[in-house]
This record gives structure tokens, sequence and C-alpha cells, in this order.
């Protein structure tokens, strides 16, 4: 097992959102700043290493027909616990990530996984997987958060940095709000595919 | 065959049901755990915004939970301020329809009939828009008149509205305007 090259499998060759372009509602929804992209990232990543581990371990117990259904019953139990947890340690974190904390249940990474590789493997690979895969959504996330907050809110890592982050002088006073609005998360998305589609290309062609 | 197919179909319940109970078990566990200081967090939010209105006083609870009828928002935590004995104000959670759900809107309405200020302690409008309801935009509420007649300019009021947020701020302004026409009620 090579934990390196896995992790290098899930951040950049066969990255969630920008290899294998699933999960992308959330990482639309939730990168309006850098702050709410990492809270949704290590979210996502400890629900994902969690079901992982515990689909994993009841692969042989859990019948082919009804697997969907006891994925999602395990899925959203940890989501619950983690909301529950979030509201009650971080309510400032829960307050920013709002709904789409619950709707991790849906994230179809998480389940996506536990079809394609914890009810195949045994425990500790398919925890490995959840730990590569998550940091690969947190990467995507945060790339996506940083530079939609940039040019949105001209500030960087708002809300980490003290309440304001650090102001770009010129652009926090105006703003391209477009980009931390809907319409900006698929701007945003578009350039950074095109972006990493040229460089993959680049490095094929030598 | 036909037996087989039985099993195999009590398996499947029973495998799921084992599952679920597990898993609602461990919920309810958890939730056992939270939900307690959940409901602290909810408070001490509230608290610091109504201390922060209406300072160095003491605060009553009134009413727990105001339902209209006419489809105005509800309001819950209804508080008197006493300051020395003497009624100075009341405070209540107003939750007015924003853009993007529910807005959670502390008002503080002074008996002088003018509003002591207003806090949103939680929403899910939209970040560096709506979002900006919980910035010093909500400051200029101090002062107006607490009658329930506050309006944007949008409307022919005196409310300058968020740009590009008119919904969450009429949102804002008809939550404390529903909070001063009860207080005033209560007077």
């Amino acid at each position: 097992m090579d934990f390196m090259k896995d992790l290098k499998n899930g951040v950049l060759l066969d990255n969630p959102v920008f290899m294998q372009t699933i999960g992308l509602c959330p990482t639309l929804a939730t990168t309006t700043s850098l702050s709410n992209a990492i809270g949704m990232g290590v979210a996502a990543t400890v629900i994902l290493i969690a079901s992982n581990i515990v689909i994993s371990a009841l692969r042989k117990f859990i019948p082919d027909k009804v697997r969907i259904a006891a994925f999602i019953t395990v899925i959203a139990a940890f989501v619950t616990i983690v909301d529950l947890s979030l509201q009650a340690f971080i309510p400032s974190l829960a307050a920013s990530l709002g709904l789409f904390l619950p709707l991790i249940v849906v994230n179809c990474i998480i389940l996506g996984r536990a079809e394609a590789y914890a009810s195949k493997n045994q425990v500790l690979p398919s925890a490995v997987d959840g730990i590569c895969m998550g940091l690969g959504f947190t990467f995507a996330l945060v790339l996506m958060g940083f530079l939609r907050e940039l040019l949105g809110a001209g500030t960087i890592a708002a809300g980490i940095i003290g309440t304001n982050g650090i102001m770009i002088p010129g652009l926090s006073a105006y703003p391209a709000t477009i980009m931390i609005l809907p319409a900006g998360g698929f701007l945003a998305m578009g350039f950074i595919f095109a972006a990493l589609q040229y460089i993959m290309s680049k490095k094929e062609g030598k | 065959m036909a037996e087989k197919k039985g099993n195999e179909m009590v398996r499947l319940c029973v495998v799921l049901f084992l599952i679920t109970l597990i898993s609602a078990t461990l919920l309810g566990f958890i939730n056992s755990v939270t939900a307690p200081q959940i409901k602290l967090n909810k408070e001490k939010t509230r608290g610091e915004a109504m201390a922060m209105l209406i300072p160095d006083s003491e605060f009553e609870l009134v009413e727990e939970e105001v339902v209209s009828d006419t489809g105005a928002p509800t309001l819950r935590n209804v508080y008197k301020a006493v300051k020395d004995g003497e009624t100075v104000g009341y405070c209540m959670e107003a939750f007015p329809s924003g853009f993007g759900g529910e807005l959670t809107v502390v008002v503080g309405v002074l008996a002088d009939g003018t509003i002591a200020g207003a806090q949103v302690t939680s929403m899910a409008e939209t970040p560096g828009l709506g979002a900006k309801s919980q910035s010093d935009w909500i400051n200029q509420y101090a002062g107006m008149a607490a009658d329930g007649s506050l309006a944007v300019t949008k409307d022919g009021g005196s409310v300058v509205p968020i740009t590009g947020a008119t919904i969450t701020s009429r949102a804002v302004t008809l939550g404390i305007n529903t909070a001063a026409s009860y207080a005033a009620s209560l007077e």
C-alpha cells in the first residue's frame, strides 16, 4: 500500500471535483469564502472517513439488495452527529454552513466512495481512501473559495485572520460581487477546470 | 424455493432494521449530550444581543411565543427590560422570512416609543448581499419610531436598504415593525 500514491491520486489525478466531476453542488454552494470552504471540506472529510470505515467493516453483513439504503443510513447518522456537534461546540461554523451541512447526506462523493470503494475493500485501505478523497475534495473547495473570496469580496481568509481577513486595497472597496453569487461559482469552476485541463494536456504532450 | 425467498426477505429486513436501530440509538445519545449545549448557545447569543441593545438592565420573560393570525412574523422570547425598578423597554426575537429562509432578528424597543436597535442573530442570506444585514447597516434603525410604520425607501419609507438585497431589508424591517407594534400593545 502506497499512501503517497493514493494521496496524489485523491488530490490531483483522480480529484473528486476536478477530475471525477462529482460533488459539484456543495462545491458551488459553499465556496463563497475560504473559511466556509475549509469548514465544509473538513466536515465532509470526517464523515467520509467514518462512513468508509463503518461501511467497509459491515460490507459482508449488508446484503447487496439493500446496500444503498444501508449506506445512506450510516452516512446520515454520521452527518447528524457532526451537525449536532458543530451546533453545540462551534456554533459560528454551523451557522455559516447552514443548510449545506445536513445536505452532506446526499453528497455523491460520500455515497460514491462507499459504493465504489469501501464496500469492496478492507477497513484500512477504505480509511486511507476516505482521507485521500476527502483531502482532494477539501483542496478543490479551498481553491474555489480562495479565488471567489479574493475576487468577490476583495479579502483573503476573512473569518480566519481576524473578522475581515486581509483586505486587498482597491479590490475590497469595489469587489466583483458576482463571484460570490451562484453564477460566480460556475465561472470560477469553469476557469479552474480549463486551467487544469490545459496543464494536464501539456504534461501528456511531453 | 419459495421458502428460500421468504428467508431472504426476512434477512434483508432484519439487517436493515439492525442498522437503523443502532444508528437511531447512537443519535439519541448524541442528541441528549448536545441538546442542552445548543440551547445554551442560542440563549447566550440572544442574551448578548439584548444586553447590547438595552444595556445595564435586567430582563424578565413576559411571553414565550406570540403567533400572529394575520400572517405577521412570529415573535418569541419577549423580555421586559427593567432598570432600577422601572420598565425601560422590551426585547424580543422576530422571525421574518428573508431571501434564504427565516431570519432571527432580536429587536429592542424603548419605552419612549423609539427603536433601541436590532441585531440579526441567525440567517441564511446571500453572502456579500443579504448577509450584510449582520453588519453596521442595521444600526440605522436605532432611534426610529417604534409604531410599526417603518418601510424601506423603495416602499416610501426612510430605511435605506442594503444594495441588491431589498428582500432581506424588507424582512428585517417587517420583523422590527412587528416587534414594535407588539411592544406598543404591552405598554
